[in-house]
């Protein structure tokens, strides 16, 4: 029994230490001091993020729009220091097909925006703070040292762990402490795994105001951007941007500090520069139409509709903008445009992520369509979608996808006969359509069943 | 007492199961309304990780090595179940050439993961015709003649000896090395009705989980 304890001791003894070597070594990972060498481990986190460029390539992930990617590099070039690409560097600008609104930097000077963030930003300004604040990870180092720390701690995560479940076998009171020591300890070592993140993206923040002033932008622009990210779309979606970043509030404050710190940039903004704020909402107009898309079919309709509303403001003549909007209003269905009060509520959360855990997209309209509130929700969102397909066609009367589209919402409203002679002059406008045979089979199955105008959804 | 233990331990380690496996058609299927005779394959996704004493690292030679010998296994598997398939319309050539057909390809697989937690987590569902990923998928533009879409993921686990070991004592030890949890998928190419469903569990070969569970498809 006291052989039992005695050893029982030691080990925890030895857990302790483990823990404080752990969390000593991988705090506080500023500015690097020393110049940075590449170990073993670095190289081959730096292969394998040279095959996911590969993959992300090969699968089709990036989205290709030559003129969208020459306008992303020359953005990304002007916050980039002066010399040339640190070692094992090559710098590269790109867009990824993904409607969450996310930017992220690879080691290897890789920096992708994914489509959903360049749809939500605003100007070119805040472009650039967000390829700066990327840039700085790269600069800096960062993945290899949250790699190393990462590394470190799980090393002390396994070994407690083990010790834990040791412990427990061996039975008796000690055996109880040293068992519940391993299984909580090592959570407070993983909490501080994404602790560890947040001085580094401090860091790469303080960076970007440093290269927006020095560049002639509004550094101001940095803050409007962390209040888009955090403005929410979807009460059942978080943005993975944040994930490992401080809170809004300390962000703002300490940009804020920094920029009044600063004295005013010895250059105003250039010419080029000012031609060049005229290009970000051309540039980026392809890129936010394929998100809308892309965030419908994410079941993000709240996203897609703010992204579709703002290509309408910026392009007000513009057929195309005016079907996509009306095409987030029918995504939209039951809900309402913003999130409500209740929807924002803690409790109001938690159930929409229940909601979204447990049922499918079309389980969870016909429970959003059993409340009044989604009834009336989807009758306004009905009209909107009408309105703004009828308002594509008076700007193109060519724009067949606006016939498709009223088609489908007279379809759902039971309007069978309005919804076959939308099908219809979709089809006429459009003999090769690449959905032919869909839409021929709705006509189909729709005139089989034809049945008097009704305004309640299917 | 200490030699019971021992034999305990082991016998645990070894007798384990190695994996499970569930099929699950749809009421169509069984009742013969709908047939399944070709089939399309989309883009395989599988990844392999790593997992060490040091924490989970990717592996990206190999995810793509399993990707492919995945893809290969897929389509031989169904043309020794007596299925046609339709090979390379949507092999990186196709794909990389049209820039439409990625876009929709991208459309349509998120669509599907937005569907997958649900389907992973109630596969039985499927045999009350639950899940659809509806007619857009006719937008792919798959042949007339092609009466399914397969989709197939799988997610694979490298376990090294060392992490076995601290993880589950001798029977992790004995069980370290990998492990692969796979996701089948058909899909109905008109109306985009989940069709059938198959998942499992499988050592080092995979392929063998696959052919067993696309057996169970009826046709």
């Amino acid at each position: 029994m006291r052989r039992t304890h005695l050893l029982s001791g030691l080990v925890l003894l030895l857990s302790i230490a483990l823990i404080s070597i752990a969390t000593a070594s991988a705090q506080q990972p500023t500015v690097q001091k020393t110049p940075f060498a590449f170990t073993e481990v670095d190289v081959s986190l730096l292969e394998q993020v040279e095959l996911l460029d590969q993959k992300f390539q090969k699968d089709g992930l990036v989205y290709n729009d030559p003129a969208l990617e020459e306008y992303l590099n020359q953005v990304g070039n002007s916050v980039l220091p002066e010399g040339g690409p640190p070692e094992r560097v090559q710098w590269r600008f790109r867009s990824l097909r993904d409607p969450m609104a996310n930017a992220f930097a690879l080691p290897n000077g890789s920096i992708y925006v994914n489509t959903g963030l360049l749809a939500l930003l605003e100007s070119e300004e805040q472009l650039a703070s967000v390829l700066a604040h990327e840039v700085v990870h790269v600069l800096n180092r960062h993945s290899y040292l949250s790699f190393r720390s990462y590394r470190k701690k799980m090393v002390a995560i396994n070994i407690l762990q083990a010790v834990g479940r040791g412990a427990q076998g061996a039975g008796g009171a000690w055996g109880w402490t040293l068992g519940t020591i391993g299984s909580i300890v090592p959570s407070v070592l993983a909490a501080t795994i994404s602790g560890y993140s947040r001085e580094l993206e401090k860091e790469a923040d303080l960076y970007a105001v440093n290269k927006l002033l020095e560049g002639g932008y509004d550094a101001g622009e940095m803050v409007s951007v962390f209040k888009l990210l955090q403005r929410e779309q979807d009460v059942n979606l978080e943005t993975i941007f944040y994930s490992d970043h401080p809170k809004l509030e300390e962000r703002v404050g300490y940009v804020n500090a920094a920029i009044q710190a600063k004295a005013m940039p010895a250059k105003s903004p250039s010419g080029s520069l000012g031609e060049r704020r005229n290009f970000f909402v051309p540039a980026t107009e392809n890129v936010s139409r394929q998100d809308v898309s892309l965030a419908i079919s994410a079941n993000r309709p709240r996203t897609a509709l703010a992204h579709a509303q703002k290509l309408v403001n910026n392009s007000p003549d513009s057929s195309e903008n005016f079907y996509l909007l009306a095409e987030t209003y029918r995504a939209l269905g039951p809900r309402t445009a913003e999130p409500t009060s209740e929807e924002l509520s803690s409790k109001g959360k938690k159930e929409a992520r229940k909601l979204v855990a447990n049922f499918t997209p079309e389980e969870q309209e016909k429970k959003l369509l059993s409340k009044p509130a989604g009834q009336a929700a989807w009758q306004e969102n009905q009209r909107k979608a009408e309105e703004s397909y009828k308002k594509a066609l008076e700007l193109d009367s060519t724009n067949a996808k606006a016939h498709r589209g009223l088609g489908f919402l007279f379809e759902e409203a039971r309007k069978d006969a309005e919804a076959v002679a939308e099908y219809r002059r979709y089809l006429e406008q459009f003999p090769d359509a690449p959905d032919r045979e869909r839409i021929q089979r709705r006509i189909d199955s729709v005139e089989k069943t034809l049945r008097p105008s009704s305004e309640k959804p299917r | 007492m200490r030699f019971r233990l021992v034999l305990l331990l082991l016998a645990w380690a070894l007798l384990s199961p190695k994996g499970y496996a569930g099929e699950y058609a749809h009421p169509k299927l069984k009742s013969k309304e709908k047939t399944v005779r070709s089939l399309v394959v989309l883009p395989v996704k599988a990844e392999v990780t790593k997992s060490g004493v040091k924490g989970a690292e990717p592996m990206m030679q190999e995810s793509q090595e399993l990707t492919v010998q995945l893809a290969s296994a897929i389509a031989e598997a169904l043309k020794g179940e007596g299925f046609d398939v339709l090979e390379n319309a949507f092999s990186e050539e196709a794909i990389n050439g049209n820039p439409e057909l990625q876009g929709m390809l991208t459309e349509f697989q998120t669509r599907y993961d937005t569907l997958a937690p649900q389907l992973y987590k109630k596969p039985k569902d499927v045999t009350k015709g639950r899940f659809s990923l509806g007619d857009e998928v006719t937008d792919l533009k798959v042949s007339d003649s092609v009466e399914a879409l397969i989709i197939l993921r799988a997610s694979a686990v490298e376990t090294t000896k060392a992490k076995g070991f601290l993880s589950g004592g001798l029977g992790g030890l004995i069980r370290s090395g990998r492990s692969t949890e796979y996701y089948l998928t058909v899909v109905d190419s008109h109306s985009g009705e989940i069709l059938f469903f198959a998942n499992g569990t499988a050592g080092d070969d995979v392929k063998k989980g696959i052919s067993k569970s696309l057996r169970k498809l009826p046709h």
